[in-house]
């Protein structure tokens, strides 16, 4: 059973009387395990295509399964533990919250889980330390770098060990070796602790990184295909 | 999500924005500490005025002239004729009322007093030696006059310290006369200056025998009142039972509700004036409670605002899973926590005015002023404060609650 499946998935905005259509009719999965690029223009309606898939936004028309689950059948508690245990996520602008440590950032989550609280700070801990911060517990987010911050709320993504992560934009504001630094950390989560992540970019540099491209155009599947020369985990490095 | 992060998330937001949370509060702090003041205050000013009532013994009955009020708006006709001689005779005959330890008749009103040159607007007394006794009041210079002197209807006063003071300086009174409504008085005696005595200001009073004052003064043939003690507090209310029907079966009265006299015991008085007071503190306190729901406006207004400033923050915290209550709780809890603080200080204010107002009082007015601290008042105050967040806090909190997450992500 695929995570994630979508059949015949419409979007249109209505707003002033005037009706945007954004989604012309989507169809895919993404199975456990994938890694899956979504790529396209600005305006082609990815963002709002991953919104949906990430429970912040409905569809029109069309059905869209999670876990196999129809999202029309999820109550908003549901909808928010479902955020919260199995969905992670990593937007472009960080969200940090501002005069908070970084080791409050990433327990953030784990607020609003089951988890006992005294298991909070080592959880935390290890999720820094899986993106490589353990020296940046107690600093703020006005105290790191653009790569730092998204590599912050990385490790809050992963907090909860969700099953699906979804990236939008993530290197959107970095230059070109943090960003790079990002991706290698959201490939290695992937490829050696089998989460599954859905990232959208409008970079090809970015989007190799990924097993698997869809690319959209004006709210449709142009190209769906599996990445041929998938950049390697730390190929920086090893240059 | 537990209560203790809930709150340990709303104190952070709190002191994050330290000042605008302190003067968000002072509406609330302001208004607790004017109920405590109130309460406090209207809670010694009532044991004041009950010590004073309570001076007048707890043995002590009054029987004033006039139908006994029956409502709010019905005054007891304090000038009424019903109380006569006879009826003072019938009251002093052990048949009538077995336990009357002594009955005194009281006249009183308003007169100058002149002496030589000198005049001065005094309080006319007319009773039977027994007054001193029974307000326990000390004779200065000379005496008090006798039961002879009442008989005769003799031309004799007893003067105050500020009547003597205004009339005599620091010359002797006794012996000299003073001049009241063309009658010419003997002073035989002077009352140290003794200020308040349950409502009578002895400084400022003249003491005359009562047949002296009802005919020669006043020109009246009745009665303001009769003071009567009973041989004991237990035998109080069989006493006003037999005071009560010697005066119907005088006056001729069947219907109890057409009574043209009434009686006032102590307790009477102590529970009249408990509810005048408890009623105008209440009143005082209600006044005040607006400034409270100022207060919640000011608060609702601060957390409209923090509500707009953290929508960011609001978006994120639904998208990794906080539902609506965790939001609402959390924006509520800090609504709650900002009036709870508002009122703790303004209990801890209020407490201490009051104190200081108690120790200005007793020094400035001599009076046996306590400080009272109205426990009462601060349990309300502090819960009423805590209500307001509540309340005033619903609606940010549940506008912080309904936010669409993508929106509140997106907003700049």
């Amino acid at each position: 059973m695929a995570l994630i499946e979508v059949k015949d998935l419409h979007k249109t905005y209505y707003g002033d009387g005037v009706e945007t259509p954004v989604l012309h009719g989507l169809n895919f999965s993404v199975e456990k395990g994938e890694f899956v690029a979504i790529m396209g223009p600005s305006g082609s309606g990815k963002s709002t295509l991953l919104h949906i898939l990430g429970f912040l936004d409905h569809a029109t028309s069309g059905e869209y399964l999670f876990d196999g689950k129809s999202a029309r059948d999820y109550s908003s508690k549901e909808v928010a533990h479902v955020r919260n245990q199995k969905m992670g996520f990593v937007f472009q602008a960080f969200n940090l919250l501002p005069r908070t440590s970084v080791l409050e950032n990433v327990k953030l989550p784990l607020i609003y889980s089951t988890v006992p609280r005294h298991k909070h700070d080592a959880l935390a801990k290890r999720a820094l330390n899986d993106v490589g911060l353990s020296h940046r517990l107690e600093f703020e987010p006005s105290q790191l770098s653009g790569g730092e911050k998204q590599r912050v709320a990385i490790a809050r993504a992963l907090v909860n060990n969700p099953a699906v992560i979804f990236a939008d934009e993530p290197t959107g504001n970095l230059d070109s070796q943090s960003g790079t630094a990002v991706m290698d950390i959201i490939q290695r989560l992937n490829q050696d602790e089998g989460h599954t992540v859905v990232l959208i970019t409008h970079e090809t540099d970015t989007a190799e990184h990924a097993g698997r491209i869809i690319r959209i155009f004006d709210g449709r599947i142009a190209h769906d295909e599996r990445v041929t020369r998938r950049r390697k985990l730390y190929d920086h490095i090893r240059k | 999500m537990q209560l203790t992060q809930a709150y340990r998330i709303a104190i952070r937001a709190l002191g994050a924005n330290k000042s605008r949370s302190a003067l968000t509060i002072l509406g609330i702090v302001i208004g607790i500490t004017a109920i405590i003041v109130i309460m406090s205050v209207g809670q010694g000013a009532q044991s004041l005025i009950l010590s004073q009532v309570q001076g007048l013994g707890s043995k002590t009955i009054a029987v004033l002239p006039g139908r006994p009020p029956s409502g709010p708006s019905d005054f007891a006709q304090l000038f009424s004729d019903s109380l006569k001689e006879r009826d003072l005779e019938a009251l002093r005959r052990k048949e009538n009322a077995p336990y009357v330890k002594q009955i005194m008749p009281i006249v009183f009103g308003s007169e100058s007093a002149q002496h030589d040159a000198d005049t001065y607007h005094v309080t006319i007394i007319g009773g039977t030696p027994r007054i001193v006794d029974m307000f326990d009041v000390t004779i200065d210079e000379g005496q008090m006059f006798s039961d002879d002197d009442v008989r005769g209807r003799a031309d004799v006063a007893v003067i105050g310290s500020k009547v003597k003071e205004e009339l005599f300086g620091s010359s002797d009174a006794v012996g000299q006369k003073i001049r009241i409504k063309d009658r010419s008085l003997r002073i035989v005696g002077t009352i140290p200056k003794i200020g308040q005595v349950s409502f009578f200001n002895f400084d400022e009073m003249v003491l005359v025998p009562y047949t002296t004052a009802q005919q020669y003064i006043f020109g009246i043939k009745y009665f303001h009142r009769f003071i009567v003690e009973a041989e004991s507090e237990e035998l109080v209310p069989a006493t006003v039972a037999d005071i009560t029907a010697t005066l119907r079966a005088d006056h001729n009265i069947t219907d109890p509700t057409k009574d043209d006299f009434n009686i006032q015991t102590q307790a009477d008085l102590v529970l009249r004036i408990s509810t005048i007071t408890t009623v105008l503190t209440v009143l005082l306190a209600s006044i005040a409670a607006i400034s409270l729901i100022v207060g919640g406006i000011g608060i609702m207004n601060i957390m409209l605002v923090s509500v707009t400033e953290r929508t960011r923050e609001i978006g994120l915290r639904k998208a990794i899973g906080a539902t609506e209550q965790n939001i609402m709780l959390q924006f509520l809890l800090e609504s709650v926590l900002l009036t709870a603080m508002g009122g703790a200080i303004g209990i801890i204010l209020g407490a201490s005015i009051s104190f200081v107002a108690a120790i200005v009082l007793r020094q400035s007015l001599g009076v046996a002023w306590d400080f009272v601290f109205p426990v009462s008042a601060a349990i309300l105050g502090l819960s009423v404060a805590a209500f307001v967040g509540l309340a005033f806090g619903l609606y940010p909190a549940r506008k912080a609650a309904l936010k669409d997450p993508i929106a509140a992500l997106q907003y700049e």
